[in-house]
C-alpha cells in the first residue's frame, strides 16, 4: 500500500472552469450604474377634523403649473423650463441673510434657546395626548434646528419660513419627461444653494465633494439638509 | 541568407499556460465585483427622461422595479410592468407585490422601488403608482425616478 508522493493534481481545467464562471458574469452584468432621482413619498395621514392648516403666505410658496401641453406657468407667468432656475435662485436666497425682498420667502431666525423652548412647550402638549403625530413630527423637526444651532458657532442661524414651499401643480396630461425636467431644475438650485452654504460654513468645502461614506460628512449633509431644506409639493391631479 | 529556418525537429516551444488560470481568475474576480444582475426587461418602450442632478443607486440597496410605457407595437396606451409581470389593474396590484417582494429582515419603506418610466407617459399614471406606493398598508415610501445622467 505505498502512496506515490509529489503526485499533482492537473490544474489543466482550471481555466476553463474560470472561463465559464467568468462568461457567466459577463453575460449576466450591466456595466453602467443604475442612477435616478430619489424621492421620498410623503405618509398618507388622516387628519384630525379639527386640525387648523398654518396660514401659508402667498410670497412664502413658489408655485410651477405645467398644462396639459406641457406649457409652464412659474409664479403666474408663462416662462420656459431653463427660466425657472434663476427664479428659484432668487426664491431662495432673496431673504437669506436680512429679510429685505417683500416679494420672496420670509427666513425666520433660531437660536439655541428658542429651539430648546419650543422642544419644553411641545413636549408639555404631548404629556397631554402622547400619540399625537402631528406634535411628536413637531418636536423631531425642532430637534433638528437645535442639532443645527449646536453644531454652528453663532449658536444659532436662518432658516426659510416652515410654510415655505415648491409647489409643483400637474395635468392628467402632462408628460413625465417635463415633469422631470422641472423637478431637476429645482434640485439643481437646491444643490447649488447647499453648495454655496456648504462652502459658506465649512471653510470653502464644496458641498458635491461631501463622501456619505464618512460619518462627519454625513453630519454635515444632515445640517445642510436642515439650513436648505428640499421641500417640493405637489397637490394632487384632479384632471 | 536565408531566414526561413529549414521545419527542423524542434519545432515551436509550447507556451507555458500555467498562468492562464490566474488571468482569467482576475478577469472573473473584476466582474464579479462590478457587477450588478441585469433586471428582466418587459417588452416595452422604455425612453427614461435625463437629469442632472441624479444620484448613483447604491448597491447595497434592495430593489424592486417598477416599468411604464409604450408597447415596442407602437400601441397607445400606456403598460405598467412589475418586475416583469404586466398588471393592466397595476393600482391595485402595486401594494400586495410590494408586500410579497419584501425581504423578511427589511420594511417595505426600507426597499426602493425603481421607476423606469418613458418620457411621454402621462402625470396621471405616475399619480396613480405613488398614491398605490404611499398607501399606509403598503409603505413604499423610498422611490426613485430613474433617469439618465446628463452633466451638471
Amino acid at each position: 500500500m505505498a502512496r506515490r508522493e509529489g503526485e499533482e493534481i492537473s490544474a489543466g481545467s482550471m481555466a476553463d472552469i474560470a472561463f465559464l464562471l467568468l462568461i457567466f458574469f459577463i453575460v449576466t452584468t450591466t456595466m453602467e450604474l443604475e442612477a435616478g432621482i430619489p424621492q421620498q413619498l410623503a405618509m398618507k395621514v388622516e387628519l384630525p377634523p379639527d386640525f387648523i392648516p398654518p396660514e401659508v403666505k402667498q410670497r412664502d410658496v413658489f408655485s410651477i403649473a405645467i398644462n396639459a401641453n406641457d406649457q409652464l406657468r412659474v409664479e403666474n407667468e408663462s416662462h420656459e423650463v431653463e427660466e425657472i432656475g434663476e427664479m428659484v435662485y432668487n426664491y431662495f436666497t432673496a431673504n437669506m441673510y436680512q429679510n429685505t425682498d417683500e416679494l420672496e420667502a420670509r427666513y425666520v431666525a433660531y437660536t439655541t434657546e428658542s429651539c430648546k423652548e419650543a422642544i419644553k412647550m411641545a413636549e408639555q402638549e404631548l404629556t397631554e395626548n402622547p400619540e399625537d403625530l402631528i406634535v411628536q413630527s413637531r418636536i423631531l423637526k425642532w430637534e433638528k434646528r437645535l442639532m443645527v444651532c449646536e453644531a454652528l458657532p453663532d449658536a444659532g442661524y436662518r432658516e426659510i419660513h416652515e410654510t415655505a414651499v415648491v409647489q409643483v401643480k400637474q395635468k392628467a396630461k402632462t408628460s413625465y419627461g417635463m415633469y422631470i425636467s422641472v423637478v431637476n431644475e429645482v434640485k439643481k438650485v437646491i444643490n447649488k444653494v447647499r453648495d454655496e452654504k456648504c462652502k459658506e460654513i465649512f471653510n470653502g468645502l464644496s458641498y458635491y465633494d461631501l463622501d456619505m461614506e464618512l460619518d462627519e460628512d454625513q453630519e454635515k449633509m444632515k445640517i445642510l439638509r436642515v439650513l436648505v431644506p428640499e421641500r417640493i409639493i405637489e397637490p394632487a391631479i384632479k384632471n | 541568407m536565408s531566414k526561413f529556418r529549414k521545419e527542423g525537429k524542434k519545432g515551436q516551444p509550447a507556451v507555458n499556460t500555467a498562468a492562464l488560470p490566474d488571468i482569467v481568475f482576475m478577469l472573473l474576480f473584476f466582474f464579479m465585483v462590478a457587477t450588478r444582475p441585469k433586471e428582466k426587461e418587459p417588452n416595452i418602450e422604455i425612453q427614461t427622461p435625463g437629469s442632472s442632478v441624479a444620484i448613483e443607486l447604491d448597491k447595497n440597496d434592495e430593489t424592486d422595479y417598477l416599468w411604464a410605457g409604450f408597447p415596442a407595437d407602437g400601441g397607445k396606451l400606456v403598460e405598467v410592468f412589475l418586475d416583469d409581470q404586466f398588471k393592466p389593474d397595476y393600482t391595485s396590484a402595486i401594494g400586495p407585490w410590494k408586500l410579497a417582494n419584501k425581504p423578511a429582515d427589511l420594511e417595505v419603506y426600507e426597499v426602493v422601488t425603481i421607476l423606469k418610466i418613458d418620457d411621454n407617459v402621462d402625470m396621471k399614471t405616475v399619480y396613480n403608482i405613488k398614491e398605490a406606493l404611499r398607501d399606509p398598508a403598503v409603505k413604499g415610501y423610498k422611490i426613485n425616478y430613474s433617469t439618465k445622467q446628463l452633466k451638471r
